[in-house]
């Protein structure tokens, strides 16, 4: 039963809870119906997105390879899951501090975490990286002209 | 042919400033592309500054090297990496990277560094033979015709869609829909924003390029890494061949092999850049989509140097052309034209019809700063190739963090655009989930590009029209002709791709084929 | 900005000319650090590469540097959000074109209004050209006459055709307006025959006249640069002349609104001495677009009648 909830078919199911939660939201709202002077309704080139994302859903869960388990999904879990949400906040996080307090300030912070997280041993070598690198990306992109954050510290360039 | 001014140019273009700007153009270029998110149009902003200090055949050949050198830049990394330096070359991951995994990363490439240098060569030299023919062309390519350059762009779709047919259209949905967001092109009042002002411009090409294939990426092999597994060591071991003398390199035979993927490349990318808003993406996926059509034995998508061949040319065979419209009516064509247009102007040259006359020796010398471009990026292409792949020898802990800061400041530095980095880390987690379960990024991206210029050319087409849609659609020959070659494509892919995934599909379900990825 | 005094005096040496340091004098010690100039758009666009010429040799002209910060995004509103955000000081200056007003006053909920913003100055403008073709249209009447008969079908970027709409929809002419996102396409689809007008600004037309059209009228508010009226075939007749208003777009330069009097006119004092240096207006004009500075009240006349002619023109284009 288990293998079922990972199918196409039931990533077909998925898709098409979620398409058509979005084709409802759409359709509530008054900006679909509005009608350009070229006589289009401004909805319709988004909804034959929305259309043609919910037919292919709908393919899924009949057409022939509807059985199937994808390739990359026999295997991963929700933990993984989590692990993918969590990097992508993490980068999230790190770039707004970097607007703030500057790029060579946070980069080997947020290096450091990473490298440590992914097992980068001994600890004085994480160290070591975690530094070097933001410096030479520093130094990379001011010889381009290319303005990072520099936040708090003051301009070396 | 003026000789006066042909010997003029030769004293200006023959110098040791010229040919030093040129060098440091490609050589600029080439890091550049292969950094993801600097594009060529970001280079030549860049440095544009700097290109006033120079003399006029010292900024063009500044410009016009870093141009060459930045559309084969990005290739470096789409093969080494999986990850495209810039959206051009993301039709050349699909091969180079599994070349790479599978210790052909060396031979990947060459083929990309030989095709992209025959094919803009080839290019340049019908650029400067038929410059004006190409460019009076180009004007009969009005609203309706372009509208079927698009159709057939779009047909193409099924032969990059994969083994799944419907998760391929799922794709290209998502891609349709990405590209409604932002301003309806014809009343200029917002559309599928979600009452989000930030939205208002739309997703942009280059953090959603960098979320769909580097972020993605980078969080599969991130997970790999902590859970150790074999693949991603195996892929970073395969790199590390590259330098070893054994590894495979590519024979001269292997790169004749390919002519007729660069002749398709170098057929399309002609024809696409010289018609003002395509640009190079476009040229790569068509001329990769066509060749993937047209030889399904060559098992292209697979890992084969002729895919490569085919996005490479096609990428690169557009650099020249799309100085077409800019030299023969003053108009540019592409962003990054319209830079070298505001250049020249700068230095006192405006590009128009009369700088034939007027500037003849500027032509000229640009004619040849453009050929030899050619010659430059071949020498430092090649070591900057192979340089910058070392990187992929480092262990994967210190390299997916690298690159991550790598995507974010790409990402950024595009457009300065906060919302961008939010966008891309976003789309980097909708590439991720589409991997999982087996949904292509080609269609996406193509159809991100495509459709939003389908619906502005039918739309215009209409409003020429009076809303009349048989003269919108058929309005001329060319147009007829291109509706039949649409109408030819499609039904080749449909008749090729039905017959061929069905046939498997009845293997797959008799339980006698291995699945393939 | 080293890089860019350098290219300013380079300028200003190929033509001839050297670079005259104004006065710093002020009866306050505005600018006493330095000021930001905030664009609404990325780097290497048009307005980017003007704001960077104006600003490039600010130190010795005002005595301060003044640097270009580029916020995109949201049709130019990220930025005009990001100056409000500043403090009404004087120190933090925005420079536009229409785009951001375009955005607004399409948006429904918009987070800035029109009124945001205290005008200091305008350091330029574009006008939008009707180009035709001459064997077509001669002139006015005859395409008024045209369009009467047949709509006549009239192409070019947003910004080009709101200045057209103004003018055309109060002389009661009706046409069908083609959208197109670049100047290049419009003009290529002008050139190969697909549309029977385009609408350019003036550098653009005058790469199209005389060889391919001819400038029919100037739809701006605001007379064109003598070298540009005479490159595209001189006295070309203005809206004013056939009695409408025109419409110019602007490249207007204002400060946060709550920025007390005195300190706004310090600021219109300090554009005005950068609009004024002979070697940006060198810079300005070998790019192409000429400065065409408007001191405050002039400018600020010309702004508020602007932006109903804006919401009207963003109207018929709906």
């Amino acid at each position: 039963m288990s293998k079922f909830y990972r199918s196409n078919q039931a990533i077909g199911v998925y898709l098409c809870i979620g398409l058509g939660l979005l084709l409802a939201y759409m359709l509530s709202t008054s900006w679909v119906f509005r009608e350009t002077r070229d006589g289009f309704l401004l909805g319709f080139f988004p909804l034959l997105g929305v259309a043609g994302m919910l037919l292919c859903s709908f393919a899924l869960i009949v057409d022939p390879l509807r059985r199937e388990i994808p390739e990359d999904l026999g295997d991963i879990s929700w933990t993984e899951t989590g692990q993918a949400i969590a990097m992508l906040i993490g980068i999230g996080v790190y770039f707004a501090a970097m607007r703030e307090i500057g790029f060579l300030l946070t980069t080997p912070v947020f290096l450091f975490v990473y490298m440590f997280w992914f097992g980068l041993r001994p600890l004085k070598r994480t160290a070591l990286l975690a530094l070097a690198i933001p410096v030479g990306i520093y130094v990379l992109f001011s010889v381009i002209g290319v303005r990072l954050p520099n936040g708090i510290l003051p301009a070396f360039f | 042919m003026n000789v006066e001014a042909l010997n003029e140019a030769l004293a200006l273009v023959f110098t040791l400033e010229t040919m030093f700007w040129l060098v440091a153009g490609v050589f600029l270029g080439v890091g550049l592309g292969a950094i993801p998110g600097l594009t060529a149009s970001t280079g030549i902003a860049l440095v544009l500054p700097l290109s006033f200090l120079l003399d006029i055949t010292g900024m063009l050949g500044l410009l016009i090297g870093l141009y060459k050198g930045a559309v084969f830049g990005g290739s470096i990394s789409a093969i080494s990496f999986a990850i495209p330096g810039s959206p051009d070359s993301a039709a050349t991951v699909y091969d180079g990277y599994k070349l790479t995994k599978q210790g052909k990363g060396r031979k990947a490439i060459l083929i990309a560094l030989y095709s992209s240098v025959t094919a803009d060569t080839l290019s340049d030299i019908i650029v400067i033979l038929i410059a004006p023919t190409i460019a009076l062309m180009a004007l009969q390519f009005g609203p309706s015709e372009r509208l079927w350059l698009m159709v057939v762009a779009i047909a193409l779709l099924g032969a990059l869609s994969g083994r799944h047919l419907a998760k391929g259209m799922l794709s290209a949905g998502i891609g349709l829909f990405l590209g409604t967001i932002g301003t309806d092109p014809v009343s200029n009042v917002p559309r599928n924003t979600f009452d989000q002002v930030w939205l208002r411009d739309g997703l942009h090409l280059v953090p959603l390029v960098i979320g769909i294939f580097a972020m993605s990426q980078m969080l599969e092999q991130g997970l790999g890494v902590l859970r150790s597994s074999r693949r991603v060591q195996e892929a970073s071991g395969k790199l590390a061949d590259l330098f070893s003398k054994t590894s495979e390199g590519l024979t001269f035979r292997e790169y004749l092999s390919c002519w007729r993927e660069m002749g398709i490349g170098l057929g399309v990318g002609t024809f696409v850049g010289t018609l003002p808003g395509l640009g190079a993406t476009v040229a790569a996926f068509l001329s990769y989509g066509i060749a993937k059509q047209s030889f399904p034995e060559k098992r292209i998508g697979e890992g084969s140097i002729h895919g490569i061949a085919a996005a490479e040319a096609g990428n690169n065979a557009t650099v020249g052309p799309t100085l077409v419209p800019l030299l023969a009516f003053g108009i540019p064509g592409s962003a990054t034209a319209a830079l070298i247009g505001a250049a020249l102007m700068l230095q006192g040259v405006t590009p128009s019809p009369r700088m034939f006359t007027l500037h003849p020796e500027v032509i000229y010398a640009l004619f040849m700063i453009l050929f030899i471009g050619n010659f430059v990026n071949l020498g430092i292409g090649r070591a900057f190739g192979f340089l910058y792949a070392r990187l992929g020898q480092v262990s994967p802990r210190v390299l997916v963090p690298t690159i991550m800061v790598m995507a974010v400041i790409g990402a950024y530095s595009a457009r300065g655009d906060v919302y961008d980095i939010y966008m891309m880390l976003g789309l980097g987690f909708l590439g991720f989930m589409m991997r999982k379960i087996g949904v292509p990024e080609a269609p996406l991206i193509i159809t991100f590009l495509i459709a939003p210029m389908l619906e502005e050319n039918l739309r215009r087409a209409l409003l020429i029209n009076r809303g009349e849609w048989t003269p919108a659609l058929f309005n001329s020959p060319l147009a007829i002709t291109m509706a039949a070659f649409a109408a030819l494509v499609i039904v080749i892919t449909f008749r090729m791709n039905i017959g061929a995934k069905l046939a498997k599909v009845g293997r797959a379900d008799a339980g006698s084929e291995p699945r393939v990825k | 900005m080293e890089l860019g005094s350098k290219i300013l005096k380079a300028t200003a040496v190929a033509a001839g000319l050297s670079t005259l340091a104004g006065p710093v004098l002020s009866q306050d010690d505005y600018p006493a650090r330095q000021v930001s100039w905030v664009i609404p758009f990325g780097a290497g666009g048009g307005t980017d590469r003007l704001s960077r010429l104006l600003t490039a040799d600010a130190e010795s002209i005002v005595g301060q540097p003044v640097m270009v910060e580029n916020h995109s995004g949201a049709g130019g509103t990220t930025g005009w959000l990001h100056v409000l955000d500043q403090p009404a000081d004087g120190y933090t200056i925005f420079n536009a074109s229409p785009t951001p007003l375009v955005t607004i006053l399409t948006e429904e909920n918009s987070p800035v209004q029109p009124e945001d913003i205290a005008i200091v100055g305008y350091i330029g403008a574009f006008a939008s050209i009707i180009v035709v073709r001459g064997d077509e249209f001669p002139d006015w009447d005859s395409f008024v006459a045209a369009a009467a008969e047949d709509p006549i079908t009239v192409g070019g970027t947003n910004s080009t055709l709101l200045g057209a709409a103004n003018t055309l929809s109060q002389a009661g002419v009706e046409v069908i307006y083609v959208s197109y996102p670049s100047t290049g396409e419009a003009v290529t689809d002008f050139l190969g025959g697909h549309i029977d007008v385009v609408t350019t600004t003036e550098s653009t037309a005058a790469t199209i006249v005389p060889e391919n059209g001819i400038a029919l009228l100037n739809t701006s508010s605001l007379p064109l640069a003598p070298e540009i009226d005479e490159a595209l075939g001189g006295n070309i007749p203005m809206s004013r002349d056939l009695g409408y208003t025109g419409m110019a777009s602007p490249r207007w330069v204002g400060v946060h609104p709550d920025t007390p009097e005195d300190i706004q006119a310090d600021v219109a004092e300090l554009v005005r001495k950068l609009a004024m240096d002979p070697a940006v207006r060198e810079a300005w004009a070998a790019a192409g677009e000429p400065i065409q500075y408007m001191a405050m009240e002039e400018a600020r006349a010309d702004y508020k009648a602007l932006i109903p002619a804006l919401r009207s023109a963003v109207k018929i284009l709906e």
